[in-house]
């Protein structure tokens, strides 16, 4: 890093938001910057946003007043129209090549920060740590964290902070395997390889709108169910878990959920194509497969 | 089942010493004193401010009504956004008092926006907060002075 606070982009990708709920995440944002510099913890910074929809999510008036915002917290603003649905891996690798950062700050957009949150993560990074997630409330992630170290399996990028320099030095996500979900997953497991700790941070607070049913299950949209479905079959065939892979390949097989064999058929039109991704990890050494996620949970 | 989420509620009745659930009484106080009122953050923190007299409406309607329902969860709140700044400003005035000071300071756990959308309430029940800001803090302002009087003149 460079001598001096490490300078930060912030970097979220839209697709078909709420204008007023994005402003008003994007406020707290900026909020949290503003603590941050005060307390020196970040220097330079900027504020990074793909959109993915067929419209914009910010007008014109929106975007100046936002753009306005950040400069006089010190930062620059970037609105880039992508003008097609990358999904999120792409469109972080996509931002990521916009500003050149010491430390990046990946968070959706349904979501708003804590003021001591920037402050807080960024000060995870001394040597050997590669992401640091924050705690998402109100529904807080049950995965496994060391007490003391903070270092866990993976990192969810609904609000994690990486280092440009692992980001880099791993290629960044697996935007031709993932498009949506569990991208995470496989960028934590990968920086965990390059010999770089993922650590959880629940001093730093993200506030995502997610919702229990009344049976205090997480309510999950379509695209969830389906993306995290490929997904599960991807990560268990990177990973080289043959074992893995046969037993959701059972599972979707004999379903008669639709999103699953959807997801089985595309997985196979994959193995058809030989669209593969280069199997990584023989030895089982980072990643994690437990029964319906990929750590050990707390409870 | 119905279940209402109660906004930022103040009125007479309120604690005058909790700095917890009545800030809108202690900055009425700090006003009434001629002092200026600290802001945290840049001010921009928002709240909704419901007046007491508009929350006892809802809850009253609720309560007697007849209505079969299974379960729903409805927001009691004026409906309108206001800064932390915009609410310190309208006391200031009410009183003469110095303009509001914005301190930079930062209260850990503090939510930087809390407010909500009424729509669904006023479908539902047919009720609507009547109490705007201003009335409602001259309400606040008018019970806090016969509370001070009637303490001072128990000695």
């Amino acid at each position: 890093m460079t001598p001096g606070p490490p300078s930060l982009s912030v970097q979220t990708v839209f697709y078909h938001n709420d204008q007023r709920l994005a402003l008003r995440a994007l406020d707290a944002i900026a909020n949290a910057v503003r603590y941050a510099r005060s307390a020196g913890s970040i220097g330079d910074w900027s504020l990074v946003i793909g959109d993915c929809g067929d419209s914009a999510t910010l007008d014109d008036s929106a975007a100046s007043a936002l753009a306005a915002a950040v400069a006089r917290c010190g930062g620059e603003f970037d609105y880039q129209i992508f003008g097609a649905n990358l999904g999120t891996a792409a469109g972080h690798n996509r931002l990521a090549q916009r500003s050149s950062s010491d430390l990046m700050l990946i968070l959706n957009p349904d979501g708003t920060v804590g003021f001591n949150l920037v402050d807080v993560l960024a000060a995870e990074f001394r040597s050997r740590v590669g992401i640091a997630e924050a705690r998402q409330l109100p529904f807080e992630h049950p995965k496994h964290y060391h007490p003391d170290t903070g270092q866990t399996s993976w990192a969810s990028t609904a609000c994690a902070m990486t280092s440009r320099s692992v980001f880099d030095r791993v290629a960044g996500f697996d935007a031709e395997t993932f498009f949506l979900y569990c991208d995470d997953v496989d960028y934590s497991w990968r920086v965990r390889l390059a010999g770089y700790d993922v650590v959880y941070q629940p001093a730093a607070r993200f506030f995502h709108d997610k919702r229990l049913t009344l049976e205090c299950e997480v309510q999950t949209s379509d695209a969830e169910d389906y993306y995290s479905a490929e997904a599960a079959l991807l990560l268990a065939y990177k990973y080289s878990r043959r074992d893995v892979l046969t037993e959701i390949r059972r599972l979707f097989g004999a379903t008669d959920r639709e999103y699953m064999r959807r997801a089985l058929a595309s997985f196979d039109q994959r193995v058809a194509d030989g669209r593969l991704p280069m199997q990584i990890d023989p030895h089982h050494t980072v990643a994690q497969f437990t029964e319906g996620g990929y750590a050990v949970k707390r409870y | 089942m119905t279940i209402l989420r109660l906004q930022n509620v103040y009125g007479p009745g309120q604690s005058l010493t909790n700095s917890y659930t009545g800030i809108v009484a202690l900055f009425s106080q700090l006003a009434r004193a001629g002092l200026p009122i600290p802001v945290y953050e840049d001010g921009g923190i928002v709240r909704d401010f419901v007046y007491i007299d508009d929350v006892a409406d809802a809850i009253a309607l609720v309560a007697s009504s007849d209505r079969e329902v299974a379960h729903e969860v409805l927001d009691i709140g004026s409906g309108i956004p206001t800064t932390i700044g915009e609410l310190a400003g309208v006391l200031a005035d009410f009183y003469g008092a110095p303009e509001p000071t914005v301190t930079g300071k930062f209260r850990y756990g503090d939510v930087r926006h809390a407010a909500c959308d009424i729509s669904p309430t006023v479908d539902t029940l047919g009720w609507t907060a009547k109490w705007g800001l201003a009335q409602g803090i001259d309400g606040l302002q008018r019970w806090i002075s016969e509370e001070i009087a009637h303490t001072e003149a128990q000695g």
